[in-house]
């Protein structure tokens, strides 16, 4: 019998979805495998079915997600927390900073084009207060991070999971499968903003521009830094940041930048915490990393 | 007492909502409405970010038209600095942006809104899917994937990442695809080309077969969309909306768009739907179909072939339905010019040096589904202090209310509500809706009509197909 898989979209891009879709041919293969009980993005089945397999896109933003996500729980054997939102709170976490009153003030009261009328009445679904992953409501059996995670690893984590052999999802970070080279560059400037560098096959640290492929997992195949911009950290952080609560990105970064450039450590870590809003943008709603002893995201960023 | 019927949730769009459908004590329907049940906020949670950082970081607002905010994202950096990419940047970008709209393009027409066209509207819903196509009519289905895989692999290519591409940045573009890599997109080109000829003639097939909704799906609002000297474009140009009913006709610049437009909340939900500033206010539609009505010529010679033959059948009033054509058109020229811009390229520069400073950073592009508008301000640090983001599908708000509106009219009382429900959705699918952007927010589109008299419910239905 074929396995069952369900999957639902909560608050996110639906990115991880068009994900699925990615795998183009494979896609075609995985349906002679596997049936897709439920799919709201390609299919019309609006209840839960049971289901051997549910992937959920998304953290939990509002009332309406959290029940959707409990009876995706209870509708599946083994629950996937699919993509970054799902994992760490991802973009849609960024909400973690606010109350839902500042959010919503901002959406409707502020800004040249907003009429000044009254926002969505009562009949709108409540939002939560906060943003979190969603390990936070239900057990989660396996995590699957990126953003979008590639669909390299979407084949090989499900592959896992209909019980074939398949590929062992990889642990290193994103400079494991990124070519460009470290190398001592003396007296390079910190170039903050900057996303790309000159030299095209040199780490982006060596030419002082901050790239997070060192201590971000590699859910993607380090397609970022071939083709000329630096990490953005979009998988969520590397496995020794998550298992070490002394490490952080920051240090890593910067400890690495000023073995190969010189930069003093602490101008680097200045910069990622005046720009915590952008560097952890991506598992700042995860206890992961605000639960760190010297992570303070709310202080450096400004939010509630 | 009126009484509303809500279709929740709504699938094959990208997005979470519902539908509230009024009806008076006679049962007939008054007003039918779309909710959105998300709003994630982007206008709050990119404040303290890095501007040159948005191009990434806007692209997570939507996983189906990451490259439109990419874009929009860059333009309007490049509008606030004032500088211009160079010769072969801006090839570049239009070859990831052809990849794209025939990615997205080929999702919403074959892959959406496909089954309602080669099954029917009213078929079962366990067998509305590509999956079910997978089965049916595995060739058919295959060529779907494959056309939309051609566009999306152009997008990996030259984007970097087919969802969230990474490649475009403020001044030019950070990467250049090997001499390899671009003959193999112009081989995509000759291919996606073959591939919609075939599907064109299934579309059409499957377009006359509900040309009795033609009434139901006209849109009594004027088009507004982006033009270049009368032709039709995606990037650049300025924005016009003909003389009509509403008014005289408009033309203004994309960074003049808060002097042009206002948006409103809408009751029980969370995407604002957005009109002509004026007295009173005007509605109006944008995206493929908008484009269409607006430019006489999109300057490639097959696309322009078909948009002739397509406009000398439209006539004064345009009809939704008409978007599944002008999405084919669309996809024609972007065929034709990812066969032909690899060898356009030149070997010149690829980005000239910009420096972040404080200021107003306002742009707009057309989105797949139509006008799509990023707005920052940043401080001397490059901060961003304020962001103001209109997305396509919120502009086809009030049409879509209206199309809802008629068709669910067309539908109710028959004791169908398979029909009901699919029928406004496929109503909705016209439009193509992607909330996920257009609350900057999210979405899955999954469909509940709720039916409501005099404000009280009366029934839900949503669909139940499982076992």
């Amino acid at each position: 019998m074929k396995a069952r898989i369900s999957t639902e979209w909560l608050s996110g891009c639906s990115g991880c979805h068009v994900a699925v879709v990615d795998l183009h041919e494979k896609l075609v293969n995985l349906a002679e495998h596997a049936q897709f009980v439920r799919l709201p993005v390609l299919a019309d089945e609006k209840g839960y079915p049971e289901a051997d397999i549910g992937i959920v896109e998304g953290a939990v933003r509002s009332d309406h997600d959290r029940e959707c996500l409990l009876r995706m729980r209870e509708s599946v054997k083994t629950l996937v927390a699919f993509g970054s939102c799902a994992v760490y709170g991802g973009p849609s976490g960024l909400g973690w900073l606010y109350g839902k009153d500042a959010v919503m003030e901002t959406v409707y009261r502020e800004g040249p084009t907003n009429a000044g009328g009254p926002g969505p009445d009562a009949a709108a679904v409540p939002l939560e207060e906060s943003v979190v992953p969603i390990d936070e409501v239900v057990p989660v059996d396996f995590y699957l991070p990126g953003c979008a995670p590639h669909p390299y690893f979407i084949a090989a984590g499900l592959g896992a999971l209909l019980g074939g052999k398949g590929t062992p999802l990889t642990e290193k970070t994103v400079c494991s499968e990124c070519t460009r080279k470290m190398r001592k560059r003396p007296g390079v400037a910190l170039r903050k903003g900057a996303v790309t560098a000159e030299e095209p096959d040199v780490c982006f640290l060596s030419q002082g521009v901050v790239c997070l492929g060192s201590v971000t997992l590699n859910r993607c195949k380090a397609p970022c830094p071939a083709a000329g911009t630096a990490c953005a950290g979009c998988a969520g952080p590397s496995l020794d940041v998550i298992t070490e609560p002394h490490l952080d990105l920051r240090n890593l970064v910067a400890t690495r930048m000023h073995k190969l450039t010189g930069l003093e450590p602490s101008a680097v870590k200045a910069y990622f915490e005046e720009n915590a809003a952008t560097f952890y943008a991506y598992a700042l709603a995860s206890p992961v990393l605000y639960k760190k002893p010297t992570v303070e995201l709310r202080e450096w960023i400004g939010g509630r | 007492m009126g009484q509303t019927i809500v279709v929740s949730p709504v699938t094959r769009i990208e997005g979470h909502a519902r539908i509230a459908l009024d009806l008076d004590d006679q049962g007939a329907v008054t007003k039918g409405h779309l909710q959105v049940l998300e709003i994630r906020g982007f206008e709050k949670l990119l404040l303290g970010m890095e501007l040159s950082k948005m191009p990434l970081m806007t692209a997570r607002l939507c996983g189906v038209c990451p490259a439109a905010h990419h874009l929009a994202s860059v333009t309007a950096i490049e509008g606030g600095l004032g500088v211009a990419p160079p010769a072969d940047a801006a090839l570049l970008r239009e070859l990831l942006y052809a990849g794209h709209i025939l990615h997205s393009h080929a999702l919403s027409n074959f892959v959406l809104s496909g089954p309602d066209l080669f099954l029917g509207i009213g078929a079962p819903p366990e067998t509305r899917n590509v999956f079910h196509l997978l089965v049916a009519d595995p060739d058919l289905a295959k060529k779907i994937l494959r056309l939309r895989s051609l566009g999306q692999r152009t997008v990996e290519v030259v984007g970097g990442r087919g969802i969230h591409p990474v490649t475009v940045i403020p001044g030019g573009m950070s990467f250049r695809p090997a001499p390899k890599d671009l003959e193999t997109i112009a081989g995509w080109g000759a291919e996606a080309l073959a591939l919609l000829a075939e599907l064109g003639a299934v579309l059409q097939k499957g377009l006359a077969a509900l040309a009795d909704l033609r009434d139901r799906l006209a849109i009594p609002y004027p088009p507004l969309a982006f033009a270049r000297d009368g032709r039709h474009t995606f990037l650049g140009g300025e924005i016009v909306v003909p003389a009509g009913s509403h008014g005289p006709e408009r033309r203004f610049a994309p960074a003049a768009y808060a002097e042009h437009l206002v948006e409103h909340a809408v009751p029980g939900s969370y995407m604002k739907t957005v009109r002509l500033r004026g007295t009173p206010e005007a509605s109006f539609f944008v995206g493929p179909l908008a484009r269409l009505r607006v430019s006489a010529s999109l300057s490639t010679p097959l696309a322009d072939q078909k948009l002739q033959a397509f406009r000398e059948r439209q006539g004064p009033q345009a009809c939704a339905l008409d978007n599944v054509e002008a999405r084919w058109i669309e996809m024609l020229h972007c065929a034709e010019r990812m066969a032909r811009i690899p060898v356009e390229l030149q070997g010149g520069p690829l980005a000239i040096p910009v420096e972040i400073r404080a200021g107003r950073y306002a742009g707009a592009i057309e989105a797949p589904r139509g006008l799509l508008v990023h707005d920052y301000t940043a401080d001397a640090q490059g901060k961003l202090t304020a962001v103001n983001l209109i997305v396509a599908t919120q502009n086809n708000y009030d049409a879509m209310d209206h199309a809802v509106t008629s068709v669910g009219g067309h539908f109710a009382g028959r004791g169908d509500d398979n029909l009901l429900l699919n029928g406004m959705e496929f109503a909705l699918r016209c439009y193509d809706p992607c909330l996920a952007c257009a609350t900057h927010l999210a979405g899955r589109m999954p469909l509940e009509v709720e039916v409501r008299r005099g404000g009280r419910t009366l029934r839900t239905i949503s669909r139940r197909t499982a076992p």
